[in-house]
């Protein structure tokens, strides 16, 4: 039988897949991927930018918490312990990386409008749901800001993080946090401005 | 025309937060002053809540799943003898 054709059944309970994990079951590992890993590889995707580059941190994190189970001592969700394991492998890749610099009004001035095609109509009349080609949209965006940017705004405003927390993951002062999130912001509300325009419209016609 | 709003009122602000550099103190300057702009400039404001009403819906949505292709090289790997040679370290509870 291969990895992927079990019944994930098997470690549906969190303390029994744990239990797996430590008696090394290769079962355990492939319910732990098939529960954990889409979620996991989304935030790789978003702290990283690129898909290849995700899927390296994505292994890279899944084989270590898979190796160092036992250092889990259930103070957090096992989710919770996985997110976090996938985040400082994610920041020590970035960390490799040529440092960058950038100006932001040469960002600014270099960044050709979206064009109006990709303005997403598909969501009217419910708002509740995000469209596919907006969301791709938004992920080209987020993956487009500069590392520093990018991992402050995925982790705070994206995955929900509190201020204190995300300053922490990243090393950085609260302020220096803040900072980071506002000039992110500052160029999304540019790249995804054909948007954020429209989305204004409707808001001020709905008050 | 919103679209031209950056360009033009809000160049210096801009300007600011392009130079500003990540000491501590003029973090909390910076901070405070972008703050301050986005409470005062009705543009600004409208941009910010019309961002956040896209950035919590785009929270909120369904991610594509992970291709099938990725998941099974995943799991050959973590399955595989290849997944006790990676070098590792613990990782702390949350």
């Amino acid at each position: 039988m291969k990895p992927w054709d079990i019944d994930l059944a098997i470690y549906e309970d969190e303390l029994a897949l744990l239990e797996g994990l430590r008696r090394r079951d290769r079962l355990a590992c492939t319910c732990l991927v098939k529960r954990f890993a889409p979620r996991l590889y989304q935030l790789a995707v978003r702290l990283m930018g690129d898909p290849d580059e995700a899927e390296g941190v994505l292994q890279e994190s899944v084989i270590q918490a898979c190796a160092h189970v036992d250092a889990f001592q259930g103070r957090s969700e096992l989710g919770t312990w996985l997110h976090r394991i996938v985040t400082n492998t994610a920041l020590m890749h970035l960390r490799r990386r040529r440092p960058v610099t950038v100006d932001l009004e040469e960002q600014l001035q270099r960044r050709s409008p979206l064009p109006q095609a990709l303005v997403d109509r598909t969501t009217e009349p419910s708002r509740a749901v995000i469209g596919a080609e907006l969301r791709e949209m938004v992920d080209r965006a987020i993956a487009a800001l500069p590392d520093t940017l990018r991992t402050a705004f995925v982790l705070r405003e994206v995955e929900g993080l509190s201020t204190k927390e995300a300053a922490a993951e990243l090393g950085i002062s609260e302020s220096a946090l803040k900072v980071r999130v506002h000039r992110a912001r500052l160029m999304l509300r540019e790249a995804l401005a054909p948007y954020v325009h429209g989305e204004g419209r409707r808001r001020e016609a709905d008050a | 025309m919103r679209g031209e709003h950056l360009d033009a009122a809000c160049r210096s602000w801009l300007e600011l937060a392009a130079q500003a550099r990540e000491a501590d103190d003029r973090d909390e300057r910076l901070a405070q002053l972008i703050a301050e702009h986005l409470a005062a400039c009705p543009d600004c404001a409208a941009s910010e809540a019309a961002l956040t009403s896209l950035i919590q819906r785009y929270r909120d949505a369904a991610q594509p799943p992970l291709s099938e292709q990725r998941e099974r090289r995943l799991l050959d790997l973590l399955c595989g003898p290849a997944s006790a040679s990676l070098a590792s370290r613990p990782q702390p509870d949350r």
